[in-house]
Parts: structure tokens; sequence; C-alpha cells
């Protein structure tokens, strides 16, 4: 992340309705640094697409500016704009060949005919499908294609390049491939990068910043460790990564933001974070990852949170590790993984343990 | 066959049928009409026979054998329609040999033999060879010459092939007009439909499907309704003349029915939804993906167009022009409605040709003529049509 004083681009304050009643980005500001790689993660309908399309210039914002480069770009068009796109479905042009696709943003900037051909070969041979060149989009698989439009966005050193979901037609491990792809484009590059997901892990893996949407609003922005360690509300606890939310009443507050909670299912009461300024006797959700859970043997070896005894209602099998559950209410259900080696125990149901967790890996919210 | 392989063909069955019945069968039949030409053999077989050894050197007439074969043929013959069909057909190949042949017919009973002479003093056409190298040469079954007809061509008596009278060849020209009004009729229409169905594939769905209402309705109606109704709109005291007189912009009435414009305005808004159909499903489906990516790869908005969507919606264009030009060429109850005597195309002598004069041969001809022209037409349109192999199918 580069001078975060001087943003490359700025949005303030933008609002976009499509209908004129609701707004489906509301109030964004958002700031991206030179050379940063920032995603927008979000559920599906929560508006990253119309905020990428309006940075793009295919969508003009209802109201609030976007700056890039310290100047307004509401009224460049996108042939202007000189960012290069990866679209879902790639958006290959079906009539030409793969070095034609590429060639086609340097002959619209009027580029000498051998630099242009010595610019398409090189971007294939780093996308490493130079063999591919005379294809045409019809005859590439999936992984190809994704990466023709990757080598597409960028032949013409855009100023910065926007995805929207361009690995969500791949299978898992063509996906978890690319991400790593592109991760190293961004390196070698050095580009500014506006990335746009709906699935976490690979806004974690890939991103220096990550900012999750709900209802077109930023719920928080941070970078991924920020995410997944603190998060600020509940929604982005819960999107972020997988998390037990658990009733809970406050049974008291104390010094250092901490709570002590009474978790209603578990008849219990452990220590957790607040983030929000709460009362005795509120109603609350305990937010704390299956990771952070520990099994313990004795009371007091849970430090100051406590711990407290359950049953387990159910083992998971993983081949890397167990799940445990416990909690007869499936929606309120306690998990926690435990590692699975030749030298662990066998977990079956009904068995009695200990459970507990570090007093700051748990934090609450109001439900 | 197993059961499934039987229930495939049975699942087929009525359409091969369909297809045989009201297609194969009647265009093999017009194939064959085309080129059939039985009517002479039909009713001069001793004739024909006997002059198959007898060659037309300009001026003698044949033996006396042959002579009397004619007349065996009339006396023994139905006398009937077969000597009439062949009058008709020679005719055809030369006007004026009907009422030799009928004058023949009705002076054999009183003529005596050697006919070679008698049949010469009674109708002085007899004495040289013309007559009979005509019959000859329209003795085989079948013949070339209702399609060289066709093309303004005509065989004479020494079997060499020359182009027909001024005053009788209108075919090449018929051709010719028929082609042409059918390319500007697709032209009109791929000028007008295209930014139409670009338009429509614009449009939300429900707007869409309200605009798409307004194309088929004009298609659920029958092309004589809408054609009459032109020929109402475009009269000289019709509604467009009344508006134009009232607001003053001419001072007499237009002349529009009846002229090249007429045909042209009918038929575009006959078969304008031909056109806007098939193009438009190309490019509902062709959206405007391709065009966003052109723009943000530094398209400006006509090279957006000329670069991108036209040539992936090329497809759907010559799906279009293809139907709307097959059905032009065919054309025949508007032109000859709205237009003049100008204006008609192939269709109208073809109906003229199986309706007024009934010479089937001819219908047939023209018939086949226009199919292969088409083909050809189309073929070559495909060849000069720029690659499209990877666009959006129809
Ligand atoms: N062109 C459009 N016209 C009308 N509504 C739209 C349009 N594009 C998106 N929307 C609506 O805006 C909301 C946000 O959509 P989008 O930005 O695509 O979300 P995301 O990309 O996060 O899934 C959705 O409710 C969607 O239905
Ligand atoms: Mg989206």
């Amino acid at each position: 992340m580069s001078n975060p004083v001087e943003p490359f681009v700025m949005f303030r304050n933008v609002d976009k309705s499509y209908d004129g009643k609701t707004n489906v980005v509301d109030g964004l500001d958002l700031d991206i640094a030179k050379g940063e790689f920032l995603t927008l993660l979000g559920p599906s309908g929560s508006g990253k697409t119309t905020t990428l399309m309006m940075l793009a210039g295919f969508e003009a914002p209802s109201a609030g500016t976007i700056q890039f480069d310290g100047k307004p770009i509401t009224d460049v068009p996108t042939y202007k704009r000189d960012f290069g796109m990866v679209f879902q479905n790639y958006a290959l042009f079906p009539h030409m060949s793969v070095a034609e696709n590429l060639a086609f943003p340097l002959r619209m900037r009027k580029v000498a005919k051998p630099d242009i051909t010595a610019k398409v070969k090189k971007t294939l041979d780093i996308v490493q499908l130079g063999h591919l060149a005379d294809r045409k989009p019809g005859q590439l698989s999936g992984g190809q294609a994704q990466r023709v439009a990757l080598a597409r966005s960028i032949v013409f050193d855009p100023k910065m390049v926007l995805m929207d979901e361009p690995l969500g037609a791949l299978d898992k491990q063509l996906r978890e491939h690319m991400q790593l792809e592109i991760k190293r484009l961004h390196h070698e590059l050095d580009i500014t990068m506006l990335y746009v997901t709906h699935d976490q892990t690979e806004a974690l893996t890939m991103s220096d910043r990550i900012a999750v949407f709900n209802d077109g609003k930023i719920q928080q922005i941070g970078t991924p460790s920020q995410m997944y360690g603190s998060p600020q509300n509940k929604f982005v606890a819960g999107f972020m990564g997988e998390n037990n939310a658990l009733n809970g009443r406050i049974s008291s507050t104390g010094e250092d933001g901490l709570v002590s909670v009474h978790l209603t299912d578990f008849d219990a009461d452990m220590k957790a974070v607040s983030k929000e300024p709460l009362q005795i006797g509120d109603t609350v959700k305990l937010m704390v990852r299956p990771e952070r859970v520990r099994l313990v043997e004795k009371a007091d070896a849970g430090g100051p949170a406590g711990a407290f005894a359950c049953k387990v209602t159910d083992t998971i099998y993983y081949g890397d590790h167990v799940r445990l559950v416990f909690g007869a209410d499936l929606n309120n259900a306690l998990t926690t993984r435990v590692p699975h080696d030749s030298g662990s125990r066998d977990w079956a149901k009904g068995d009695a343990v200990l459970v507990s967790w570090e007093p700051r890996a748990a934090i609450v919210f109001q439900p | 066959m197993n059961g499934k392989s039987k229930m495939s063909w049975l699942l087929v069955a009525p359409l091969l049928i369909l297809v045989c019945v009201g297609f194969i069968i009647p265009i093999g039949y017009t194939l064959i009409k085309a080129i059939k030409n039985p009517e002479i053999t039909a009713a001069l077989p001793r004739t024909t026979s006997a002059l198959e050894n007898w060659e037309w050197d300009g001026k003698s007439p044949p033996p006396e054998a042959v002579y009397e074969a004619l007349i065996a043929d009339i006396e023994q013959g139905d006398r009937g329609r077969n000597y009439g069909s062949m009058t008709r057909r020679l005719n055809f190949e030369q006007s004026g040999s009907r009422s030799i042949m009928m004058k023949a017919r009705r002076i054999a009973d009183k003529i005596e033999a050697p006919y070679a002479v008698s049949l010469p003093e009674a109708v002085p056409e007899f004495g040289d060879g013309d007559i009979w190298q005509l019959i000859k040469q329209n003795s085989n079954p079948y013949t070339a010459r209702y399609l060289l007809r066709a093309m303004d061509l005509t065989v004479t008596l020494d079997g060499s092939i020359e182009r027909v009278a001024s005053d009788q060849a209108i075919f090449v020209d018929l051709f010719k007009r028929t082609f042409v009004i059918s390319i500007w009729v697709t032209v009109l229409c791929v000028f007008l439909g295209y930014p139409t169905a670009f338009w429509m594939s614009t449009l939300s769905d429900r707007a869409a499907g309200y605009v798409m209402l307004l194309v088929l309705i004009p298609f659920w109606t029958s092309i004589l309704v809408r054609t009459t109704a032109w020929f109402i709109l475009l009269q000289r005291e019709g509604p467009i003349n009344a508006a134009l007189l009232g607001t003053g912009l001419v001072d007499e009435p237009l002349r529009m029915i009846f002229t090249r414009f007429a045909v042209y305005i009918a038929m575009v808004h006959v078969l304008l939804p031909f056109f806007i159909l098939p193009i438009y499903s190309v490019m509902k489906r062709l959206g405007m993906e391709y065009v966003k990516a052109a723009a943000s790869l530094g398209a400006p908005p006509w090279r957006q167009f000329v670069t991108v969507y036209l040539p992936l919606s090329m497809p759907g264009v010559a799906a279009g022009a293809v139907i709307v030009f097959m059905l032009s060429v065919g054309f025949y109850i508007t032109p000859a409605l709205v237009g003049g005597l100008q204006d008609q195309m192939v269709s109208y002598y073809i109906a003229f040709y199986a309706n007024q004069t009934i010479n089937l041969g001819m219908a047939s001809s023209l018939a086949v003529l226009l199919l292969l022209f088409t083909a050809a037409t189309i073929a070559i349109a495909k060849k000069l049509l720029p690659e499209t192999g990877s666009g959006i199918r129809a």
C-alpha cells in the first residue's frame, strides 16, 4: 500500500439507483491506493458489480463523485478510461483469434504493427499461452480462456485492472491455481487491481485489502487478517470464514472491553470481547471460530474465560481434521476442529468433553 | 429393426410423408414438366418414325412414305385432344404452324395418293421441308426448348441456338427485374430492420414483448389483406394523396399505385418481420457484453459497432436476408396488385402460363430457372460474405 493521503481511486458519497427508489449502492466512500489489490467481497446482489461498473464507466452514479488520479472521471467515457477489465464470462471476441483479441486494444490505440506483434507475444508468454495464439476462443478450455482474458486486460498497460468474479466459472482446483497466477501478475506488473468476488477464501488469499459489502454499503474494510481476526459487526464476522454464533445473555460487563456471557443453550458463562456498548441482561450472539475452540482436561486449564462441559452430538470427518458438533439445536450448535492423524483419539457421539476458548477469540454482537 | 428405431421411424414418418408429398414430388414433377415433350409423338407416331431417316437440306420435302404416315396419323388418330395439343406445341415453336396442321387435318379425307403431290396442292406449306423439319426436331420425348425460351433463346431449323426476336424476348428482362426488385427489397429490409431489432434487443423483456407484438400483428394478417391495404392507401384518390394535397405539399395527386415504388413499399412491409425475427434473436443472445468489452479495451462507439457488434450479428443479418430474398423472388400477389406491367416478377408469368395458356412446360421452366438462379445467388452471397463461422448462430 502506498501513500494513503492521496488515493488513486476515490469514491465519495456515491449512490446508485436503477429504479430511482432503492439505492443498490448507498453512500459509498472507498479509497484505492496505487498498486493495491483491493477486493470487493459480499453476497450476491450487494452492489459489488454496480460499484465496479461505475468505476469502469458503464454506469453513472446517481449521486456523489468518483475521482481517478486526482481528477473526476464521471464524464469520461469508458473507452477513454484506460482500465483493463476481466468479465465473468470473459467476453473474448469469438470472431477473433487469441492473438487478435490481444491486439485489439493496441490497434485501438494505434500502436505500430510490429510493436503490436511483439507486445502480444510477450503478454501471451506471461500467461504461458504463446502456443495458442492462433486459436479461436471457442477452442479454448475454461482456464485458457480465463488467462487470455487476463492477458487482454493487461496487454495495453492499463492504468488499473478491474475484475468481476473472473474465476467464478472455473472448478475449484483451477480457481486456486488462477488465484496464485493473478497474484503473481499483480506483483510482477505492480498494477492496481480492483477485484470482485463473493468467495471469502479467494478474497482472503489474494487481497491487500478487502471491502465487505452488504446491502449497498461497505460493512468493513481492512487487511485480510483484520477482517478475519477482528470483524466489526455480526455480518462481517459471519461472512468472513466459518464462525459459531451462540445465543447468550450478558451476565456482567468488565474493563478491557471484555464481558461475561451466559450461553443459553449450554448453560455456561464465558468471556468475550464486546465492540458495542452492551448492558447486563442484553441478549447477544457470541461468535467464536471453530479453530479457536479448544478441548481441555480441567476447568481451569481454559484460563480466565473458563470452560464448560458438553457432549459430542455429531462428528464429521474431513480427512486432515474432524469436526465435533456440540449442542442439540443444529442452528445454534458449537463446532470445533480437532486435528486428525494416526495418534489422535477417535471421537464418538456422546463423548463428554470440556470446551474452552481464549476470551479474545470470542466476540459478542447484538443479535 | 428393434423397437427403438421402429419408434423413431414412426415419429418422423408424418414429416417424411409430408416432405415427399408436399415438396419432393411436386418439385420433381415440375423439373420433369420443364423438359417433357410428349405432344408430337403422341399425335403423330407414324410420321415421326417415318421422319427418322430423312435429313433436312433446307428445301427438299421428305419422300412419299412420310406423307402417307401423316395422313394415316390424322385418319387413325383420335382426331381430338392429342392433335390439338400437338398443334399448340408446334405453334409455340413456330407461330402459324397450328393453322397449317389444322388445314392438313381438314383436307386429309378429301385428297388422294400420292400425297406428296396432293397435300402440298391443298396446303402449300407442306411443299418444302420446313414444317417437316419442325415436326422432326420436336419429336424427342424430352426437350430443352422451354428452358431455352425462358432465357429468350430458340432453336432454328438447322439446329443452332439463337436469340428470339426482340419483340418476344421478355424473360431475361423479367429475371433481371425480379432479382433487382428482390435485392432492393432485401437491402431495404436490412437497413430498416437492423436498427429496429437492435433497439428491441436493448429493451426490457416486457417492453420488447409489446414491440414484438407490433411486429407480429401484421405478420398474422394475410399478405392479400396487407397488400390490399396498400392498394387503397396508394391510390390516386387514396388517403396518402388526400393528406399530401390537404397539407399543400403537392398540387396534384402523386402517381403511386401501379409503380415500382408501390411494389417496394408493399413488399418491404410484408417481408420486414421475416428479417427482424432472426436478427432479433441473434442480437438478444449477443447482448451488450462484447460491446462493453470493446469499450473497456479503448474502442470508441463506432469501432465497437464495426469491429465487434456488426461481425458478430452478421449471421443473423445473413439468415434474415436470405429468407427475405428467397421470399421476395417468389412474390406474386403484391406486385400483381400494386405494380404496373413493368413491375411484374417471374411468378406472375409462371401463373400466366399455368392458368391462362396452359403451357405447363413454360411455367415449369420459369420455375426451374428461378430456383436455380436463386440458389446460385445465395451460394454466391455466402461466398462473398465475410467469414462468420464463429459468430452467434441464428
Ligand atoms: N442494470 C440493472 N438494472 C436494474 N437493477 C440492477 C441492474 N444491475 C443490478 N441491479 C440490481 O442492483 C442490485 C445490485 O446488483 P449487483 O451490483 O450486480 O450486485 P453484485 O454484483 O454484488 O451481485 C441487485 O439487486 C440487482 O438486482
Ligand atoms: Mg456481480
